[in-house]
């Protein structure tokens, strides 16, 4: 594989950095990457309440560093507080059948195999950060429950969680995120990775649900650049590996009128998640990881 | 429009391929994995009308281009148009205005189609062209075409035969010594079978070098030609009538006519009606002719009038005679003597007054039949009498074989048979046309001037002639027509050549009178008619001029016998205006649509594709899902 010149993974197209390797080191090559473009830490913000101690990580604002310890231990260490210590972060996984699909698996990585490698990334940039990070797994039902904790162990932990996944039945988000709701017993953060191919309604319900106890829910809606932009035969039968449901359809008749509706889609999802105090992200399969990290990372930049 | 390549138009039926393949090749489609289905029904809900829509169009525009291009395929012309320039060309024009071309056909003259297709070509011509116009005159006038045009506006049917082959060579040599790299020879012509020049039409190709590579464009009117009947013959028999008349046997011919019909003949003679017939449709019939006068007489026969007018009548023209004073002299016979007995009595023979026929073995002056002697020893002094005359006949040995005259000019003589005869010799270089009747291959009866010689005596010793009963009708004929000679009328093809008897000055018909000298061949008015052989003031025969006969059968030459006939030749046939209006001048006179449907075809094709690519859907901007 050919680096680009900085070396950074997180730049790079997903299925290449997949290739170096299993979850963890792409994880880790991700975020190293991820946080050496930062001049801040992603996802936190600081109050007046100091909590404790940790050691520098390259991305830390300097104005944090404790340079009484500096000078003393000849050591970097920043200051925590005691906002931050007590953010609690769970990732809520979609890992129904559909998450399974890639147009061209060559390319692009499965909806599955892009969530699990974001999510372990994602992940930890908080275990690092000592927030308490835990892990719903879904998909019909809730397949897998980490509950959020900030020690040292949770990041293996969540990684062989997340290693032990596979895609399986339908997707039903609004019985998983309710689910989340009874572990999350204090305010915290929800991000949730999917394809969204749900019912919106009812699954704009529960995230709703989930806001109105004072959560910050952030949603990566994933999609394969195959679902964005339709081809294919000029007649095939299109299959979903979910409900069975079909359609005979021509791809070169429908592309564009099928681009127009993926647009509404992504609109309407937009829109629903704005009106609703949601962060909403729409992420390409074929997205380096690191863009979907900063996204996530200003998205909570501007919570506060 | 007419379509170089017709066949081409079968092509059309491809048009049936696109719907014939949508009904048929109807399959279960393959399956694809695809989990944003709810996508896809979301879209096709909205689109469906739009996909239906856009699946007609591009069926009709397979359909359209399958057209377009089986039409390109059929190569379509137009006349005129932006091409309509062309190189300098020599052009033979053949315009076939002969006898036939004035059948009409659907209520068109023949020769006003033709003309009307010569003046659109010779409006075409340009000013860097040579131009000639061939006629059923035979001869090639080359004149400007604006001259050319009053020509061929000023064109009647004409009674002399056009021979369409020897024209169209004379055509190619023309080109050929034109110095122009392009000439072409134009023939317009109702394409009679007979114009190939007698029995050549068929498989006879020409060894004329010149007609080599030469472009002949041949049109004839469409269609299969009229019926037509035309009267052939007419021609008085015998061809001199003594008084109390004669008879004319007319001939029918003609084309397309149904055999079992008939056709009414009528004759008329100075103005008076003879005798009518019904004949065959092709056939012969004997009329008889009034009560005349002696002297010279026209008669005319008449068919009913058909869409070929000019064929319906025949002139003919006949010498009224009293019966000849005739007399034996010698010894003869009894059956001679007897015969001439009952010719007086039935007034063919008058016996008083001054004789003008002398039958025996004697040279007298005047008109004679001469037999041989009875006597042997006599025949030397016969034949020194007869050298003496200026006969170039003698009787030389006598010849004892059973054989059967052929005389075909002397119908008595049908079937009669010698026993003895002398052998009638030239006594110089045999004279031509003497010669009446053979037996066993030698003269048996032969004519020099106003001497008839006959072989045998008329006894039933030497020929069984005596004991039939054309016996009395043969010595007749012998003092009657034979022994003062035949009518002298000549018979020619209008334009024909014909050689005319001594002793003529001129030729007159009723209003013209046209300087002639006889024995000498000349080239017969172009006028149907009689013309009077005049000698002085005298009148010494009668020309008949009449339309060839092939004229009447107007059978079309079918197009294989035509490029048959010119194998060397490039031959095209139409009959089609605009299809002759499209090949002439190599087709610059012409615009081929060709490149214009395929350049269309290819747009049609090319909009498929974009409809087939895209559909009719507007393609949604660019869409930016960062947040």
């Amino acid at each position: 594989m050919a680096l680009n010149r900085s070396g950074r993974l997180d730049l790079l197209n997903p299925r290449e950095v997949a290739s170096l390797g299993g979850i963890e080191v792409v994880a880790r090559g991700v975020v190293e990457g991820f946080l050496a473009g930062l001049h801040r830490s992603p996802f936190r913000g600081f109050s007046v309440e100091f909590a404790e101690h940790r050691p520098y990580q390259p991305g830390d604002e300097l104005r944090y560093l404790d340079w009484k310890v500096l000078g003393k231990r000849d050591r970097l260490y920043v200051k925590q507080y005691e906002e931050e210590t007590n953010l609690r972060a769970t990732l809520v996984l979609d890992v129904s059948r559909s998450m399974g699909w890639a147009a061209d698996p060559e390319k692009t990585l499965t909806k599955f195999d892009y969530a699990v490698r974001l999510a372990a990334a994602l992940a930890l940039v908080l275990v690092r950060q000592r927030d308490a990070t835990g892990l719903i797994a879904y998909d019909d039902r809730v397949r897998t429950v980490v509950p959020p904790r900030a020690r040292s162990g949770q990041w293996p932990l969540l990684v062989r969680e997340l290693t032990a996944l596979v895609p399986g039945g339908l997707s039903a988000a609004e019985r998983a995120l309710p689910r989340a709701v009874e572990l999350l017993k204090r305010r915290g953060m929800v991000l949730l990775i999917s394809d969204l191919l749900v019912d919106r309604e009812r699954s704009l319900h529960a995230m709703r649900y989930l806001r109105h106890r004072g959560h910050h829910v952030t949603v990566f809606h994933l999609m394969d650049p195959g679902e964005a932009d339709l081809s294919g035969p000029a007649e095939a039968r299109y299959v979903d590996p979910e409900t069975g449901d079909s359609v005979v359809a021509n791809a070169a008749d429908l592309r564009h009128a099928y681009r127009t509706t993926v647009d509404g889609v992504v609109a309407a999802w937009r829109r629903a998640c704005r009106t609703s105090g949601i962060g909403y992200h729409h992420v390409s399969t074929g997205t380096p990881f690191g863009h979907a990290l900063r996204r996530a990372a200003r998205s909570r930049a501007r919570a506060g | 429009m007419v379509f170089l390549s017709p066949f081409a138009l079968l092509g059309l039926a491809a048009v049936l391929v696109p719907p014939l393949l949508h009904l048929f090749q109807r399959r279960e489609p393959p399956v694809i994995e695809f989990p944003a289905v709810r996508y896809l029904q979301e879209t096709q809900r909205d689109a469906r009308r739009t996909v239906q829509l856009q699946h007609l169009l591009l069926m009709l525009l397979r359909m359209l281009a399958v057209v377009l291009v089986a039409l390109a395929a059929a190569r379509p012309v137009v006349p005129g148009g932006l091409g309509a320039h062309h190189e300098p060309t020599a052009l033979v024009l053949v315009l076939d205005n002969s006898l036939s071309s004035g059948a009409v056909r659907a209520g068109t003259r023949v020769l006003d189609d033709l003309a009307a297709r010569a003046r659109e070509t010779l409006r075409a011509a340009q000013a860097g062209d040579a131009v000639w116009l061939i006629g059923a005159d035979a001869l090639a006038r080359r004149r400007t075409p604006a001259e050319l045009l009053e020509a061929v506006s000023a064109a009647r049917p004409d009674a002399r035969r056009l021979d369409l082959d020897a024209a169209v060579r004379q055509g190619a040599r023309l080109i050929a010594t034109s110095g122009f790299a392009r000439g072409e020879v134009h023939v317009l012509s109702d394409m009679q079978a007979s114009a190939l020049g007698g029995a050549a039409v068929g498989p006879q190709p020409s060894a004329d070098s010149q007609l080599a590579g030469v472009v002949i464009l041949v049109y004839h009117p469409a269609g299969d030609p009229p019926p037509n009947r035309g009267v052939i013959l007419a021609r008085p028999t015998p061809a001199l009538w003594l008084l109390g008349g004669g008879a004319v046997r007319a001939g029918v011919g003609g084309s397309g006519t149904e055999p079992s019909s008939r056709a009414t003949l009528a004759l008329t003679v100075d103005g008076r009606s003879g005798a009518r017939a019904l004949a065959a449709a092709v056939g012969e019939v004997e009329l008889a002719a009034p009560r005349l006068t002696p002297g010279w007489h026209t008669g005319l026969v008449a068919l009913e009038p058909d869409e070929l007018r000019a064929d319906d009548e025949r002139r003919f023209a006949v010498r009224v005679t009293p019966p000849p004073v005739a007399a034996a002299m010698g010894e003869n016979g009894a059956f001679v003597d007897q015969a001439l007995e009952a010719l007086a009595a039935a007034g063919r023979v008058r016996t008083g007054g001054a004789v003008e026929v002398r039958i025996g073995p004697a040279v007298l002056p005047g008109a004679l039949v001469v037999l041989p002697p009875a006597d042997p020893a006599a025949l030397g002094a016969l034949n020194r009498a007869l050298g003496a005359s200026g006969v170039p006949w003698r009787f030389g040995m006598r010849i004892q074989s059973e054989d059967t005259i052929a005389a075909p000019t002397v119908p008595e003589l049908a079937g009669a048979r010698v026993r003895v005869r002398f052998r009638l010799e030239p006594t110089g270089p045999p004279p031509s046309g003497d010669v009446l009747a053979r037996a066993g291959g030698d003269p048996w009866l032969v004519r020099a001037g106003r001497v008839v010689l006959v072989g045998s005596r008329l006894v039933p010793e030497e020929t069984n002639l005596p004991l039939t009963g054309a016996f009395v009708p043969f010595v007749g004929a012998l003092v009657g027509r034979i022994a003062r000679g035949e009518a002298n009328v000549l018979e020619a093809a209008p334009g024909g050549s014909v050689i005319l008897p001594p002793r003529v000055t001129a030729l007159a018909s009723l209003d013209s009178l046209l300087e002639a000298r006889g024995g000498e061949a000349m080239a017969a008015p172009a006028e149907p008619g009689v013309y009077a052989l005049r000698a002085g003031a005298d009148t010494v025969g009668m020309l008949v001029v009449a339309a060839d006969p092939r004229e009447s059968d107007l059978t079309r030459a079918s197009d294989a016998a035509l490029a048959a006939r010119w194998t060397r030749a490039r031959v095209a046939v139409t009959d089609q205006p605009r299809g002759y209006a499209a090949r002439r001048f190599r087709g610059a006179g012409r615009s081929e649509l060709t490149g214009w449907l395929l350049l269309a075809a290819l747009l049609v094709l090319g909009a498929e594709s974009i409809l087939a690519a895209g559909g009719l859907g507007k393609r949604p901007k660019t869409t930016d899902h960062r947040p």
